[in-house]
């Protein structure tokens, strides 16, 4: 196995590039990379495919690690694969180089997890650093607070599995250590881009499902949700799951406001700008109020107290946290530009 | 959040968070998940309502196991479409025991490879009718084949 620190983060994706990056010498935060990133978001989606529409708040998976190696100039060595024993082959080969290796999985196969936890989700991240025997691996996943173990043929399934996201066996790492050789100042500018470009896709995209305004389009639509339930409990899952997409499908707390303000707080220091730890104060407090939608909607699912007048409570507390997040990212735009 | 807020004691299911810690930090905390805590026995019953539901309309011939699976696992017949490789019309049909039948083995198997099931769980569920079971459906290198061990818990 490769001594490899493994260490539970808020985020897959965020988490894995952390761990990869400190692995080698890089030493950045989870935050700091996911800030740089400029992956704070908000969209709301609605297809006619969907029982339910779902909302995230953050950018599209993958899109961490497209913009950290952009902003940082810095550089992963990325692959794919047709084939599930060609990626096994490379990732073998890989680990008897004592290089450990970001995959790509569907997170339902990983056998580690609670049985109440399995869903399909196509863009999980985890690092695998070593096999115990023929048959099975040890994996790093930012998850769990140890290495755990997966067979080599959850593995591949987990790696080829099909639908959105779909991995194609996808790997990266890294393997020139030059490369994440940066100075000060590219870190500086960094910071500010990915802060620019989280305002901007908060505030300024003219889409109405996107930023703020996906916030309200997401509200407005909760009130349709008792005619598309099939009954109470289902309407009572899709409305607790909320509570998940925001607090616990690793977003750190408060739908990663939380990790945006430590970023901020970080990025106040490096570049000397006092008023970023004061924007960091503020989206804290906005996560905090965000963690009251979380508990109130975990509260109301359980008692299935589902009725109109309880779910034009929760609109309102989303219209009220857009205006707040509109109010935040403008000022924070024009503290950056 | 501060970090006395955010605690919770849960080893079961632990996740990260961002906290402000006690010196005005801000910072990392491993806590335990606070709906896993408070919540789990809601899901569960959920979980057990469908599962009650589709068993009776399984066994009066109404739907086909796609739909309990796909129901426990909260899928969409488009998502099952692309994961086992075929269309959603097609899907749409396997989900009538009439479909079901026409449903080719092949097909079947990758079906309970999306349920991450064994084979033979797409024609049969067990249902132990006393307590302190396990019940292990070994897979084996064969696709078509697997092996059922039931036996007692040794846990109290």
């Amino acid at each position: 196995m490769i001594q490899f620190e493994h260490k539970m983060a808020a985020h897959c994706e965020s988490g894995t590039l952390c761990a990869l990056l400190n692995h080698n010498g890089l030493k950045l935060s989870e935050p700091m990379i996911f800030g740089i990133s400029g992956a704070i978001f908000f969209v709301f989606i609605k297809t006619p495919n969907m029982v339910f529409p779902v909302f995230d708040m953050r950018t599209q998976p993958g899109s961490i690690r497209i913009n950290l190696q952009k902003r940082l100039k810095i550089k992963f060595k990325e692959q794919k694969f047709k084939k599930p024993l060609e990626a096994r082959l490379s990732l073998e080969s890989l680990l008897q180089k004592d290089i450990p290796v970001a995959v790509q999985v569907d997170m339902f196969y990983m056998d580690y997890i609670p049985s109440y936890m399995r869903a399909h989700f196509n863009a999980h991240y985890i690092t695998i650093i070593g096999k115990e025997d023929q048959n099975t691996f040890l994996v790093s996943d930012c998850y769990y607070p140890s290495i755990s173990k997966l067979s080599s043929d959850s593995l591949d399934k987990a790696r080829f599995a099909k639908s959105d996201f779909a991995p194609n066996g996808f790997q990266f790492y890294i393997n020139n250590h030059n490369s994440l050789l940066i100075n000060e100042n590219v870190l500086k500018q960094a910071i500010i881009k990915g802060i620019k470009k989280a305002a901007f896709n908060m505030t300024k995209v003219p889409i109405p499902f996107i930023g703020v305004r996906g916030m309200r389009k997401f509200a407005d639509n909760i009130l349709t949700w008792p005619k598309i339930a099939r009954n109470t409990d289902a309407l009572s899952h899709a409305i607790m799951c909320i509570h998940l997409t925001l607090e616990e499908r690793g977003t750190g707390g408060g739908g990663f406001r939380f990790m945006y303000a430590t970023f901020l707080k970080e990025a106040s220091k490096i570049l000397n700008k006092p008023e970023l730890s004061e924007m960091a104060k503020e989206i804290m407090s906005i996560g905090d109020r965000w963690r009251e939608i979380s508990l109130f909607v975990a509260r109301i699912g359980k008692a299935r107290d589902l009725g109109e007048n309880r779910l034009k409570e929760l609109k309102q507390m989303i219209y009220e946290r857009s205006k707040e997040e509109e109010n935040f990212f403008n000022k924070l735009y024009s503290l950056v530009k | 959040m501060k970090e006395a807020n955010a605690k919770v004691d849960y080893f079961e299911h632990q996740l990260l968070l961002y906290v402000e810690k006690e010196d005005g930090s801000y910072g990392p905390l491993q806590t335990g998940a606070y709906m896993a805590k408070n919540y789990l026995d809601d899901f569960l019953q959920k979980r057990k309502n469908i599962e009650t539901e589709c068993i009776k309309k399984l066994q009066d011939g109404e739907i086909s196991p796609v739909v309990y699976y796909m129901l426990l696992y909260n899928m969409t017949p488009n998502d099952i479409a692309k994961r086992v490789g075929i269309s959603k019309s097609r899907v749409l049909k396997h989900q009538t025991p009439k479909g079901f039948a026409k449903a080719k083995v092949e097909e079947i198997r990758k079906y309970a490879d999306v349920f991450g099931v064994s084979l033979s769980s797409m024609f049969q569920i067990v249902v132990p009718k006393e307590d302190k079971i396990i019940i292990n459906d070994k897979k084996t290198k064969n696709p078509y084949f697997s092996i059922l061990e039931i036996k007692k818990s040794e846990v109290l």
